[in-house]
This record gives structure tokens, sequence and C-alpha cells, in this order.
């Protein structure tokens, strides 16, 4: 061949098949070199590699990115290595088949099928089986702690004052003990006319609703709930989830509506309300009981007291269901937290006490109450009762006759209805004193107390 | 829905609260700001829609 530079030689048809040959010096001798076998068995080292292809050897290494269609190896390494699927091999909790560079016994690995592991300095930290449990080494440090549900008697567990009762229609409500007819911790008011509201059977992972029944001329019902200061002041700047399960067999929209306290603590009433809202909303709901979420940014100013509040317009007729209310920080809907039936007892306590059994009504004929043993006529005789948790604040308190459920007197030993005081210093303890009763006798009646927001 | 207002007193002759009736319910309220039921019984007092009796001497 004459002397051609090889700029000057035909281009090569491509992709090359792997049998052209190259004139390669070799121990001092120009030899021949197929391509397939200018890099066959040696390794492969570079800033970046790119394949269309497979990339593959024993070991794959680069500095930069080394990409492909497929890239296998024992080792495969790189400031970045990507691909559509990346395979690795099980690995040990020893020997972690992803780890960081120079870390090799930290990483993740596939102990099981349907099973991914992590591990630390060879040790196993974090398992997630095939059925989706999480087996933790050390803590589970959440961004909120459990007990993340701040609303109380969520799931409408808790009745201490009735299982139904009829609210009456008006805005002055709720106060310290107006407003909350059936479960504890829920107000509801009712306008144009009054509505029945009732602690109802539910089903599945609803025990207990909270069932609303409309009536004729019935223009706005709403139920509610207000958290104290103490229990929603970190709330203030976080993103919170609020999620319940509705039905209204009328209506198809419940409208939610979140507020904080004006001052602590202190939200007014639904006419005269004294509270800036947070944010609002409406579920479409369907006579099937149904799941509902919303995300909630509770502002930095609101360290004041939260309130959540559902509404419905024209009740006219019909039901509306509601349970498994949460608000919780975070902007996942978490599953509804259950609480034990003494536990979500002792949390209602603190805003309504009564010394009836816990499933009497209040104001019943129910001689389970307290009793006074009076030493001498005309002279101060009282009981003291120990709350059973610290209240909010110092209740109103209310005594009830247990004979006849009327409120102001307790009865004595002889059959005389008595007029009794209530007195609360605190909000640890409430005495009942009577004046009026005679020597050696006893006055026993009931009693409530009630320090609702 | 407050009517019959009137102060009381405590085993000790303080004034202790007040006794109303709340919607038919012969109630004690006592004068701490933070209860809810005192806040509206002040707001109605200050509105002059309700007059709280002095306490009976004893």
């Amino acid at each position: 061949m004459a002397d051609v530079k090889i700029s000057a030689l035909p281009a090569a048809t491509t992709p090359l098949a792997g049998t052209e040959v190259l004139p390669i010096v070799q121990s001092g001798t120009t030899d021949q070199v197929s391509v397939a076998n200018l890099t066959a068995g040696r390794t492969v080292n570079g800033a970046a590699f790119t394949a269309t292809g497979t990339v593959s050897g024993a070991t794959v290494t680069a500095s930069g990115t080394v990409s492909g269609a497929t890239v296998s190896g024992t080792t495969v390494s790189g400031t970045t290595v990507s691909g559509t699927t990346v395979n690795v091999g099980a690995g040990t909790v020893s020997a972690p088949s992803i780890s960081p560079t120079g870390d090799s016994n930290t990483g993740i690995f596939f102990p099981a099928a349907d099973t991914i592991a992590f591990a630390e300095g060879g040790a196993e930290a974090l398992r997630l089986d095939s059925t989706g449990n999480a087996t933790f080494t050390g803590t589970a440090v959440m961004s909120s702690s459990f007990q993340r549900n701040r609303l109380i008697n969520g799931n409408m567990y808790i009745a201490q004052r009735a299982t139904s009762a009829t609210v009456t229609a008006g805005t002055g409500v709720p106060t310290a003990s107006t407003g909350y007819p059936c479960v504890d911790r829920f107000f509801v008011y009712s306008t144009g006319a009054n509505v029945t509201a009732a602690q109802v059977s539910g089903a599945g992972a609803n025990r207990n609703l909270l069932r609303i029944t409309g009536a004729a001329s019935v223009t706005a019902v709403g139920i509610g709930q207000r958290i104290e200061a103490l229990n929603s002041y970190d709330l203030a700047g976080q993103t919170c989830t609020l999620s319940v399960d509705l039905a209204n067999s009328l209506l198809t929209t419940v409208t939610w509506t979140a507020s904080y306290a004006t001052t602590t603590d202190t939200f007014g009433t639904i006419g005269t309300p004294t509270k800036t809202q947070i944010a609002t909303g409406t579920f479409t709901v369907t006579s099937t009981l149904t799941r509902y979420s919303v995300n909630i940014a509770v502002p930095a100013a609101a360290t004041t007291g939260v309130e959540i509040l559902f509404t419905v317009g024209a009740q006219t007729s019909g039901t509306w269901d509601v349970g498994n209310v949460q608000f919780e920080p975070g902007t996942i809907a978490t599953p509804f937290e259950r609480r034990q039936f003494g536990q979500e007892l002792a949390l209602c306590q603190r805003y309504f006490f009564k010394t009836y059994n816990t499933s009497v009504a209040v104001a019943s004929a129910a001689s389970d109450g307290v009793t006074i043993t009076v030493a001498s006529a005309g002279g101060v005789a009282f009981v003291t009762i120990p709350f059973a948790a610290e209240m909010r604040a110092v209740p109103t308190g209310v005594a009830y006759n247990a004979s006849t459920g009327a409120s102001g007197t307790w009865r004595d030993g002889g059959g005389t209805d008595r007029a009794v005081t209530v007195f609360s210093p605190g909000t640890r303890q409430v005495s009942v004193f009577t004046t009026t009763a005679a020597a050696s006798s006893s006055v026993s009646g009931q009693l409530t107390a009630s320090a609702e927001l | 829905m407050y009517n019959n207002a009137q102060y009381y007193n405590d085993p000790f002759g303080n004034i202790a609260g007040i006794r109303v009736d709340i919607n038919g319910v012969t109630s004690f309220v006592p004068l701490d700001p933070a209860n809810t039921d005192y806040q509206n019984i002040m707001a109605l007092v200050a509105a002059g829609e309700l007059t709280i009796a002095p306490a009976e001497p004893g």
C-alpha cells in the first residue's frame, strides 16, 4: 500500500464487529490485534465510561460515571453508577451489597426473599420483612412521639354526660358546662331547630360513632373539639393532618374548619367567637362511612389552642355520623390511634368529672353518689371530693339529687331534700356543703364538675 | 341561658363563686377567668344583660 495518511483512509463501518485488526508493538515486534482482543481480560479504568450495551467485569471502576443498559460486576463503583435497573447480589450483614466507599460493612443487603435489611458496622440495624413489618434493633424516633392524636375521645368511646341528648338550637355554646350534650370533649350546636346527638354503635374499626339526627327547619349543625394550648402549642408552624370517618344520609358536603384561639384557650362561643381561622375546606360525603383526610398548615401564631369544627347545612332529616377523628402532626394520615378505654376516660376527666358511675347519665336518679355525715344541726357539714384528674380550670359544679335527678339539692336520710352548695377551691378537688341538715343525719347526692373550653 | 345569678360564700364566709341557673340547672361557677362560664357571665354583666346579686350574709 502506498503511503497514505490515516486521516485520508476511508472510514470504517460502525459499530465494529470486533474482528477488525490494529497494529501494535509488543516486546519490540509489530503485531496485529483484533479490536475484540484489545481490552479483553483487562481492567478498564477511566473518568467515565458509557455503553449502549453491557458493561461487565470482575471490577468496573471509574472516577466519574459508569453507565449502560446493564452494568454488572463483582464490584461496581464510581461517583455515579446508574441504570434503568441496578441488580446487585444479596450481600450479607458484614458485606452489604450496596455500601458507601470506604465503609463496606454498612449498607443495604437482602437476607431472604422479599426482605430488605440495613447493616451498620457489620450489625443488622433494621429489617423489613416480606409482609411489611419493620424490626428495629434500636429505638424508632419519629418526628413526633406516639400519642399522635391531639383530639381526645376521637373514637367517641366516652359519653359521661349521656349517650343521647337533645341539642337545643342556639349559638351561645360551647362553655365550660354547656354545649357538650353527649360524647365527651365534642361540642355540638344547631341552628334553626333542635337536633339529637347520640353515641351509636358502629362497625369494624368504628366501635362508636357520634350521630346527629336531623329535624325539620334545621339550618346548620356543627360538631367540634377545642384542643387546649398545653396540648397543641407545639403544632404551631407545622403541617398537620386531620382525618375523620364521615357519612351523611341526606347531605353530601361536610365543611371542616380549623381555628386558633385569640387568647390562650379562649375561643368564645359559636355566636360570639374569639378565634382566628387557620383553614377551611369541604369533604364530599355519601351515606357510606368513609375516611377523609386533609393537610392543614398551622401558623406559627397558633400557640393558643386549636379548634377543629365540622359543619353541615340544613340537616332537615336523616343522620350524620362522625367517628375516629384524628388531628396529628405531619403530612401523613396515619391509622386512627386507639387508646385504652381507661386512658381515654382519664383524658376526658380533665374536662368533665362526675361522681356517677361512668355508664350512668348525669341527672339520673342514681344512689351511687357521695354522702355527707352531719355531726351537728345548724353547723356547716361538708364533704370534699378529689377529682380523678387535675381539671383544666376551676370547674363549674352542679349537685344532683340522687333520688330525683334534680339539681341543687341532696336528700337526707329522712327523705328531705336539702339545699347544698358546691365549692371548688381549685382544680384538684371540690367540696359540697350544707347548713340545713339535722344532727346525726346523712345527706347524699351526686356531683359534676365541668371545665370545658 | 344564665339566670338568677348570685354570689355565694364558701364555708368560711368568703365569696366563692356565682350560683346561677344555666339552662335551668343550678350551677356553681367559680371566680376563675379560665372558666368559660365565668367568662360568659362577666361578658353578660358588662353588656348589662345580667346582674349578680350579692351573697347572702352568713
